[in-house]
C-alpha cells in the first residue's frame, strides 16, 4: 500500500518534485526529450532525494506519438521501474493528452493503463477548472490505488480573484483528492499575490497537502515559491538547473536555498544533483538544444498572459501567414477576445482558441465575423463551464446559447466496444487505447525507445560521446582523432 | 588558428533540422557530403587509455572558444584531434537549404489566386484567411454541396482550416452553387474566391 504524505504544515520539510523529464523539456526543447537521453540520468534523479518524479504529461504523450513516434507505455513502464522515487504522471482530464473531450470508458482505460505501468500519483487538472471534467479521473484513480493530485489552474483577470480559486479547492477537498496543486502555467503569479492566495488555499484544504507548479517567464518564480514555503505548501515542482528558469519551472538548487533560508530544506543529496545537471548540460552541448535562461521581468506578460511556449509559437504561425509585422495588433487583440469570451484561462488549448480568434477579428478588420467551430463548442459550454461571461455581441454573433448544465463526458458516447469490434480481440489495451487517441497511421508502428536507451546504456563513454558532437554536423570539412589505439578520421 | 568571434557553428547549426538526436552520421549515398569514417585499429597491445567526461567538455569548450579557425589540434600522449575548416564546405548544401526556404515563402504569391471578380447575381464566398480548404465535414463524409446544389444564408457550405482551427463557413445567401473555385484540402489565400452562388 502506498504510504499517505504526512508531511506538511510550517515546519516540516518542503519537498522536490521533478519535472526535468518532463515540463522542463516540454518548455525548452519542445518536448523532445527521447527515453535514451533520460536513462543515464535516472540514477542520480533517484538518489537526489526528491518527493515525486513527474514524467509524463499531455505533451509528452502526443510529442512522443505524434513526432518521436516512440511507444509512451514502454517509456512509463520502463521508468517507473528504474525510479524507486514514486513517479507521477498528469493528464488533462476528460481530454487525457489531447484536447478533445474523451469518454469515460477510455478516460478509465487510459488511468488502468498508467497505475499497471506503475505510476503512483496521477496528476489531473482542467483547463477551464471546470473539475466535473476531472471527476471520471479521480474515480478511475482511486479505483487502482493511485494517489491524485488535482491541480487548479492560476490565471489573471477580474473573475479569478482568490474567491474563484478557494470555491475550486474546496470542490477538490469534497472529491477527497490527495493533493491540491497550483499550476500556473504562463508564470503569472507575484508574491504579493501569493501571500493572500496561498494561505486562504492551506486554510480551506483542510490538512491535503499543497503543491506549487509555476513557471518561470515573468522572472518571479523563485519569489513565489517562497510566498508558498512561507504559507505551508508542501511540495514545489522543479527542474535542474539547466533546464529551469525561461519557460521552464525553478531550479531544484534556488527552491532548496530558500526553504532552507526558511527553515524547511528537505534532505537532498547535492552531488547526485551537481551530476544530474551535468549530465543535462552535456546532453545540450551534444545534441545542440537549448538551456533554460532566466528572463528578466516583463509587465507585457500580464496584458496578453500567452504562455512563453506558445509566443514563439505564434510568431512562427504569423511568419508563415505573412502577417508577422501585425504581431502588437494581435497581442493586444487576444486581450479584448479573451474578456468577450469570459476570461477562458491561457493554456492549451484555449490559448489557441483565443489566438486564432485574435488573428481572424485584426485580419478580417471587423470582430467575430469568422468564428472557429472550436469556439463556438466553447461559447455553447460544451468543454465546461466558463469562468465570466461572454459578451452578448460574440454570443449574436456566434448564434449559440450557453448551456453548461450537462457535464461534458457526458456529451460523448462509450467508445471502447467499437474500437475491440475493430481492432479485434487480440490487440493490447495499451494498442487499444493509442487507437482511441489517434488515427491509425499515428496509432500504429511505434518503436519501443527503452531499447534504444537499453542499447546505448547509462554510462557515457567519453570517447563515443565526443564523436556524437563532432559528427552532429559542424562546419568542420575533415576531424582526425586518435584515442589510445583507435584512430578515427572523417572528412565531408 | 585566428581567435575571432564568429557565429561560425551557430550558422551551421541553423541548416541542420534541430532537436534530432542523432547518434550516427547520416550517410547519403549520393551525396558530395558523404562522411567517410576512416576506423584505424592500431596494435592492439597498446596501453588501454582513459579520457574523461571532464576531459571530453574541456575540448568542446576550446573548440567553441576557438571560434572561427581554419585548423584545430590538441594533443596529449593518449589523445589528440585535429580538425580543420579549411576546405570549403560544398555550396550544394547551403544553397540547397537556401532553395526550400525561398521556395516556401514565394509558393504562395506564385499561387494563382482567383480574386473577387463579382458579377451582378452572383455572390462569391471568400476566405476570411490564409488557411486550408475542405469541402467535407470530415474525410469520411459526403461534401458539404455540390455545384447545382440549392443553399440558404446558414447552410455550411466549406470548412476553412486557419492555424488549425476549423471554420465552418455558411453560404450567406440564398442561392445555387454555380461553382466551386478550389479543390478539397488545398491551401488558400485571404480573400481568395472559395465558391460562387447565383443568387
Amino acid at each position: 500500500m502506498l504510504k499517505k504524505p504526512v508531511t506538511q504544515g510550517p515546519s516540516a520539510p518542503f519537498q522536490m518534485i521533478d519535472v526535468t523529464l518532463r515540463d522542463a523539456h516540454q518548455c525548452l526543447w519542445s518536448t523532445r526529450m527521447t527515453t535514451a537521453q533520460m536513462y543515464p540520468a535516472l540514477d542520480n534523479i533517484d538518489r537526489a532525494g526528491y518527493g515525486y518524479i513527474n514524467i509524463l504529461g499531455g505533451a509528452v504523450f502526443d510529442v512522443m506519438v505524434r513526432f518521436l513516434r516512440e511507444d509512451p507505455w514502454k517509456r512509463m513502464a520502463f521508468l517507473s521501474r528504474e525510479l524507486e522515487t514514486p513517479t507521477d504522471a498528469l493528464t488533462r482530464g476528460q481530454s487525457i493528452y489531447t484536447f478533445e473531450l474523451f469518454p469515460d470508458d477510455v478516460v478509465d482505460l487510459n488511468i488502468a493503463l498508467l497505475a499497471e505501468s506503475g505510476i503512483k500519483v496521477l496528476t489531473v487538472y482542467d483547463a477551464l477548472n471546470d473539475n466535473r471534467n476531472i471527476t471520471s479521473s479521480i474515480v478511475s484513480g482511486k479505483k487502482q490505488g493511485m494517489l491524485i493530485n488535482a491541480m487548479l489552474t492560476y490565471a489573471l483577470s477580474p473573475v479569478h480573484d482568490d474567491a474563484y480559486f478557494v470555491a475550486r479547492a474546496k470542490e477538490l477537498v469534497d472529491l477527497k483528492v490527495d493533493f491540491i496543486s497550483v499550476k500556473d502555467p504562463t508564470g503569472l503569479l507575484t508574491p504579493e499575490r501569493g501571500a493572500t492566495l496561498f494561505p486562504a488555499l492551506v486554510a480551506i484544504a483542510k490538512g491535503i497537502p499543497l503543491k506549487l507548479h509555476s513557471h518561470c517567464q515573468s522572472g518571479l518564480a523563485p519569489l513565489v515559491y517562497e510566498e508558498a514555503i512561507k504559507a505551508g505548501f508542501s511540495y514545489g515542482y522543479v527542474a535542474t538547473n539547466c533546464l529551469a528558469n525561461g519557460a521552464s519551472l525553478p531550479s531544484v538548487t534556488e527552491v532548496l536555498a530558500s526553504a532552507a533560508r526558511l527553515g524547511r530544506a528537505p534532505k537532498m543529496n547535492l552531488s547526485a544533483l551537481q551530476e544530474v545537471d551535468d549530465y543535462f548540460a552535456w546532453i545540450c552541448t551534444r545534441d545542440s538544444l537549448p538551456q533554460g535562461k532566466k528572463l528578466a521581468y516583463d509587465p507585457a506578460l500580464y496584458e496578453h498572459q500567452i504562455p512563453g511556449g506558445m509566443i514563439s509559437n505564434l510568431r512562427a504561425q504569423l511568419a508563415t501567414l505573412g502577417i508577422a509585422h501585425r504581431e502588437q495588433e494581435i497581442l493586444e487583440e487576444t486581450a479584448q477576445v479573451r474578456k468577450d469570451l469570459g476570461y477562458p484561462i491561457l493554456v492549451s488549448p484555449f490559448a489557441q482558441y483565443i489566438v486564432t480568434q485574435a488573428v481572424l477579428n485584426v485580419m478580417q478588420g471587423e470582430r467575430y465575423k469568422t468564428i472557429p467551430d472550436e469556439v463556438k463548442l466553447y461559447l455553447r459550454g460544451h468543454y465546461g463551464k466558463l469562468a465570466g461571461q461572454a459578451s452578448a455581441e460574440v454570443m449574436a454573433r456566434a448564434g449559440v446559447e450557453y448551456d453548461p448544465s450537462q457535464r461534458p463526458g457526458d456529451f460523448i458516447k462509450p467508445a471502447l466496444s467499437n474500437l475491440r469490434k475493430q481492432w479485434g480481440k487480440s490487440v493490447s489495451r495499451e494498442q487499444l487505447c493509442l487507437h482511441a487517441f489517434y488515427p491509425s497511421n499515428l496509432a500504429l508502428g511505434l518503436h519501443d525507445g527503452t531499447l534504444v536507451a537499453l542499447k546505448q546504456g547509462k554510462q557515457l563513454e567519453p570517447f563515443a560521446e565526443l564523436m556524437k558532437y563532432l559528427v552532429q554536423g559542424k562546419d568542420f570539412s575533415r576531424v582526425k582523432t586518435r584515442f589510445g589505439s583507435v584512430e578515427l578520421s572523417f572528412s565531408y | 588558428m585566428a581567435i575571432k568571434k564568429s557565429p561560425l557553428t551557430k550558422a551551421s547549426a541553423k541548416l541542420k533540422p534541430k532537436l534530432k538526436k542523432k547518434t550516427k552520421p547520416k550517410i547519403k549515398p549520393t551525396s558530395p557530403l558523404k562522411k567517410k569514417p576512416i576506423v584505424k585499429a592500431k596494435k592492439a597491445t597498446a596501453p588501454v587509455a582513459t579520457i574523461s567526461m571532464q576531459q571530453v567538455k574541456e575540448v568542446i569548450g576550446l573548440i567553441k572558444d576557438a571560434g572561427h579557425f581554419n585548423t584545430f589540434s590538441y594533443k596529449t600522449p593518449e589523445f589528440e584531434i585535429e580538425i580543420e575548416v579549411g576546405n570549403k564546405r560544398s555550396p550544394e548544401v547551403s544553397s540547397s537549404i537556401n532553395l526550400v526556404g525561398v521556395a516556401q515563402t514565394t509558393t504562395p504569391q506564385a499561387t494563382l489566386v482567383s480574386k473577387s471578380r463579382s458579377q451582378a447575381g452572383h455572390f462569391e464566398v471568400l476566405s476570411p484567411m490564409v488557411g486550408t480548404f475542405y469541402r467535407r465535414p470530415n474525410p469520411t463524409s459526403p461534401p458539404f454541396v455540390e455545384i447545382g446544389s440549392k443553399v440558404s444564408a446558414n447552410t455550411p457550405v466549406c470548412i476553412v482550416e486557419v492555424m488549425k482551427l476549423l471554420n465552418t463557413i455558411a453560404a450567406e445567401h440564398a442561392g445555387t452553387i454555380i461553382d466551386i473555385c478550389v479543390t478539397d484540402g488545398a491551401t488558400i489565400e485571404a480573400g481568395q474566391v472559395l465558391m460562387v452562388i447565383e443568387l
